[in-house]
């Protein structure tokens, strides 16, 4: 549990990081928006993106904060976090969702670049790139954990 | 993988929450290995073997085992 409460102090730092770099992200776009190009409709949804994905990734910075500062005060809530996060059934059911998940979006990438493909050069290279990428950083994951273990 | 897990829990009087609590593991992990949807591992199975005070194969039941 001494090496959680340490855990939980790196964590702390990290999450308060992620606020700051978050933030100033945030405002390097606020300042350069005039720069987004394309029909009004589309800077604005663009807009609305960014500034809906900094608002959720403060929030969830901000409440694994408080969750993570509340724990170290309480050694009950510390168990419990330990419990949930090491518990070895959660870890195995994360593992084969991920697994599967990544198995669907292979296929569901590979017949979307194939679709792409008669309509639209631009998309079908950003699909046939995403699933390269993914392939290749599976591939090496793979290998990794292979050496490691 | 059947198990005395259950039969144990309610002889000595224990929830599945105060036995969750004792090895380290969620309910919901005590409720899928009562209900022979989870297989323990060999770290748990020994926690749980030992908070009863028996061996690994007195609580599990490797006799479904399959051979290679």
């Amino acid at each position: 549990m001494k090496n959680f409460r340490e855990k939980m102090k790196r964590r702390i730092v990290f999450q308060v990081l992620t606020i700051i770099i978050v933030a100033a992200v945030y405002f390097i776009l606020l300042y350069n928006k005039d720069k987004i190009a394309g029909e009004n409709y589309i800077v604005s949804f663009v807009r609305g993106f960014q500034t809906g994905l900094f608002v959720s990734l403060q929030a969830v910075s901000i409440y694994y904060l408080f969750k993570y500062i509340s724990a170290l005060k309480n050694e009950e809530t510390l168990k419990e976090i330990y419990i949930k996060e090491n518990d070895e059934r959660k870890i195995m059911i994360e593992q084969k969702a991920g697994s599967v998940s990544m198995i669907i979006s292979y296929i569901i990438l590979a017949l979307a670049s194939i679709i792409a493909g008669f309509y639209n050069q631009i998309i079908f290279f950003t699909l046939v790139g995403t699933l390269l990428f993914l392939a290749f950083t599976r591939l090496f994951m793979y290998l990794y954990f292979n050496r490691r273990y | 993988m059947k198990s005395k897990i259950r039969e144990l829990r309610k002889k000595n009087k224990l929830s599945q929450e105060e036995l969750a609590q004792a090895v380290g593991v969620t309910r919901q992990t005590i409720t899928s290995l009562e209900n022979e949807k989870y297989t323990a591992s060999l770290v748990l199975a020994y926690k749980i073997a030992k908070y009863f005070k028996l061996s690994i194969e007195e609580v599990f039941d490797f006799s479904n085992l399959k051979e290679i």
